[in-house]
């Protein structure tokens, strides 16, 4: 609902220090961090391999080329993976978010509430905003953070426990745990209103990419049923203008031929 | 006349063989069209008032929060209910709540719709019957959807229950996304199973409307969905619509907020400007701008930015009021600018539309008419680029129109609340085109049937005038004139006609009370859905039957006319001569 400005860019810098130098940082210095660390200025394009392990029903590859462009709030999604979605795509452009079908040739407003291509991911997972306009650190009765030291795989972490402040998020409460060393997240749980873990994300390698650490890898374990499971896989990752063309129908249209 | 009437009479009798099996031939008519007709009856009546009430209702009002498809939810509105329940005509509107979900038990999971069931509504012993009809329970009853002893407590089908491997008094995850698009998941006690009624019925997974407003994150005061149940819904559906139409026209949406810059802070009214790429355009012509307006922008009164010194291009704190859960509501918005409002709407700050309409969503309740008076004032400057309390939807006349409204709904076309008034006509054309087919199949195989008949009742009349030339001669020897011998023929005809139709009825009558009492499988069965309890459905009705024995008299009158004007203009010698 609100929009990043250069306040809360000096504030990230300094949270980013204040996480780096001292011994118990606040939360939302934790949090400024995480979302420093996620925040991209320039165009990103990469491929996307999303490895889909549900109980009954085997597992499903769906391989995407994805290219995003924060300025105008645009994305593009070109399935290339499985055979079924080949061709299909996604583009947003503003307020508007289209899905396109190979097979019919046609684009189809769509609501950002959908899935992709079969997968669990819905068109607002791929959109860009801002952690500390989503969430705030959760506190407990006395008014202390929900924030202590912990550890995910032997690596010292803090572990966090923010609370939504809007209404339209995925998921109204979240624990994290993000490294001390490094300030980068390693681990995350999601729960519903009423308390109920419903999938944890973890996120095992990173690599620098435009003065940024970029989760390459992450594995997101579906809590409710058991033995469902994905994994994402980042490759081919490249920040820099994209080509404007690639923003458009045309050009999703002409990948599927 | 008497002596006509007698003769006819006696005629019939003296034609014992002849008399029955034309007799038998216009019973079986009738008997097939009485039966024909009050099936076609039942078929309606089922679709009408069984499938169509729990599917589209027979008028139906949608909302979507936000523009949001499957936010069902018109926040702070549950008084329009009550207002539509005032209209005539109206037996019954239900609040109805039923989401995509995935039902997850201990050994499977699979999709299902998560329904809420309003337990408050008094129903009458009919309306009772027709439930237990739909929801056959093998275990529990739907009562203990209000049990407080359990968790949740569920209503499943058996099939369903048993795929997923839970059974009465278990536990279930269901997982959902809530009316704010928050993914969702809540543990269900399992009450009790119904056996469904046709597969459609499988599907449905209910929990009391009280219990699923709360798990979809809405209170006594948002309003879900409502159905209509109508009084005689062919006729009453598509007027009902339009009144609701009218009913349902929208005000200027107003929100009381405090704008915070620098230390102080305003208490202020705020109005929600369109920022679509066309209201935009038409924004340039009317406020000068110093920046874009897009994204979460506000245009300060000059009176306010001078109060509290800010400036195009600061960004303020909106402050809006509380969420439910108790945290402010507080948006960082960018001025775009100044504006000088007209009288009447002093200090009016314009808020972009979605921000806006976020905000009022978000809040524990809404403000109700503070603030309107200033934001119509607002409204001879800038028309209608000021955001609704909700955007009501053109009335849609196809299911192609339906189709098209959901799309644009779908690519969020509106940032307010949305509200679409429809009527079965449009939403449940497939199934009213499929009782229209099953008419029109029973009608062609009717008429048919009833060309065959007839055309034995012209033979059968034209051999009797054959057979009875003779006495015709004789008759008309003693005195009888032409159009009296054609009126004997008439009557004759005529008698017998109402003799058989009156058996067919009854006939008819035995044959539907012992069909309806033959079970079919339902499991696999297509026309499942037009069963009930396995069972067909006839609804004879008293009018329809007299029109039916009617039409067959008229008919075999008709026929008969020929044959007895033939007779009528034989004359006396030539018809005393004649020998077979």
């Amino acid at each position: 609902m609100t929009k990043p400005n250069s306040i809360s860019t000096v504030l990230r810098l300094v949270a980013t220090l204040g996480v780096a130098t001292w011994a118990a940082p606040t939360g939302m210095q934790i949090l400024l961090a995480v979302e420093a660390n996620e925040t991209m200025k320039e165009d990103v394009q990469a491929k996307v391999n999303v490895t889909q392990n549900r109980t009954g029903q085997g597992v499903k590859v769906i391989a995407m080329e994805y290219y995003r462009r924060d300025k105008d709030k645009s994305f593009v999604i070109a399935m290339t993976g499985p055979e079924s979605e080949r061709g299909n795509g996604y583009l947003r452009q503003g307020d508007h978010f289209w899905m396109y079908r190979r097979n019919t040739r046609t684009f189809q407003h769509i609501n950002r509430d959908e899935s992709i291509g079969g997968s669990d991911a819905k068109g607002q997972d791929f959109e860009s905003r801002p952690l500390t306009q989503m969430f705030a650190p959760s506190k407990d009765a006395k008014g202390q953070e929900l924030l202590r030291a912990d550890t995910v795989g032997g690596v010292p972490c803090w572990r966090l426990e923010v609370r939504a402040i809007v209404s339209d998020v995925d998921y109204p409460k979240k624990v994290m745990w993000v490294r001390q060393d490094n300030q980068l997240l390693a681990k995350e749980q999601s729960f519903s209103s009423s308390g109920t873990l419903m999938q944890s994300g973890y996120y095992t390698k990173y690599q620098p990419i435009a003065s940024r650490q970029l989760a390459m890898r992450m594995v997101f374990v579906d809590e409710v049923e058991k033995g469902n499971r994905s994994l994402v896989d980042l490759s081919d990752v490249k920040v820099g203008k994209v080509d404007p063309e690639i923003f458009t129908k045309a050009w999703l249209e002409s990948k599927s031929r | 006349m008497k002596t006509l009437l007698f003769f006819a009479y006696r005629n019939i009798l003296r034609q014992k063989r002849r008399a029955v099996l034309l007799g038998t031939a216009m019973a079986l008519g009738t008997c097939f069209l009485v039966l024909a007709s009050s099936f076609v009856a039942g078929i309606s009546q089922t679709l009408f008032d069984r499938v169509m009430t729990y599917v589209a209702g027979h008028t139906s009002v949608l909302v979507g929060d936000r523009g949001y498809l499957y936010r069902t939810a018109l926040r702070g509105r549950a008084d329009l209910k009550e207002r539509i329940e005032k209209l005539p005509n109206v037996k019954r509107v239900s609040e109805t709540i039923g989401i995509v979900c995935r039902l997850v038990g201990p050994q499977k999971g699979d999709n299902g719709i998560f329904i809420g069931i309003d337990l408050t509504q008094k129903l009458s012993p009919a309306e009772l019957q027709e439930t237990q009809d739909n929801f056959p329970m093998v275990t529990g009853s739907f009562l203990d959807l209000k049990r407080t002893d359990v968790d949740n407590p569920a209503i499943l089908a058996k099939p369903k229950a048993d795929y997923l491997g839970v059974k009465a008094g278990d536990q279930l995850a269901v997982r959902y996304q809530d009316s704010r698009g928050r993914r969702q998941v809540t543990h269900l006690t399992v009450v009790g199973l119904f056996r469904p009624t046709n597969s459609f019925m499988e599907a449905p997974l209910f929990v009391s409307m009280d219990r699923a407003k709360i798990l979809m994150d809405m209170d006594s005061l948002d309003l879900p969905y409502l159905y209509l149940t109508l009084k005689n819904p062919k006729v009453n559906a598509v007027p009902t619509a339009d009144a609701i139409q009218k009913l349902l026209k929208p005000r200027l949406a107003a929100l009381p907020i405090s704008v915070v810059f620098g230390g102080k802070s305003q208490a202020v009214i705020c109005a929600g400007l369109k920022s679509d790429s066309v209201s935009r355009v038409r924004l340039g012509k009317v406020l000068p701008l110093a920046k874009e307006w897009k994204g979460n922008v506000v245009d300060l009164p000059n009176s306010l930015a001078t109060t509290l010194g800010a400036k195009p291009g600061d960004t303020v704190s909106v402050v809006s009021g509380r969420s439910k859960a108790g945290d402010s509501i507080v948006d960082r918005a960018v001025v775009a600018g100044t504006w000088n409002p007209p009288a009447g709407a002093e200090g009016l700050v314009l808020w972009e539309e979605d921000a806006f309409q976020g905000a009022r969503s978000f809040r524990s309740r809404l403000p109700g008419d503070t603030g309107a008076a200033l934001v119509q004032a607002a409204s001879g400057v800038l028309d209608s680029l000021l955001s609704p309390e909700w955007t009501l939807l053109p009335r849609a006349k196809s299911t192609d129109e339906v189709r098209d409204q959901m799309r644009l709904i779908g690519a969020r076309e509106w940032k307010s609340p949305v509200v679409a008034v429809r009527t079965m006509y449009e939403t449940g054309e497939q199934i009213l085109k499929l009782a229209d087919a099953l008419s029109l199949i029973t009608l062609v195989a009717v008429l048919i049937l009833f060309v065959v008949v007839l055309t034995g009742v012209v033979n059968t009349l034209r051999m009797t005038v054959r057979e009875r030339t003779r006495e015709i001669g004789t008759l008309r020897s003693l005195g009888m004139q032409a159009s009296q011998v054609r009126q004997l023929f008439l009557m004759e005809t005529g008698m017998l006609a109402l003799f058989a139709s009156l058996t067919g009825t009854v006939l008819a009558g035995l044959l539907m009370f012992g069909l309806s009492r033959l079970t079919f499988p339902l499991e696999g069965n297509p026309l499942s859905i037009l069963l009930v309890r396995g069972h067909l459905v006839f609804v004879p009705g008293m009018m329809s039957t007299l029109g039916e024995i009617l039409l067959v008299v008229g008919m075999a009158v008709i026929a008969a006319w020929g044959p007895s004007s033939q007779a009528s203009q034989l004359s006396p010698a030539n018809a005393l001569r004649h020998h077979e």
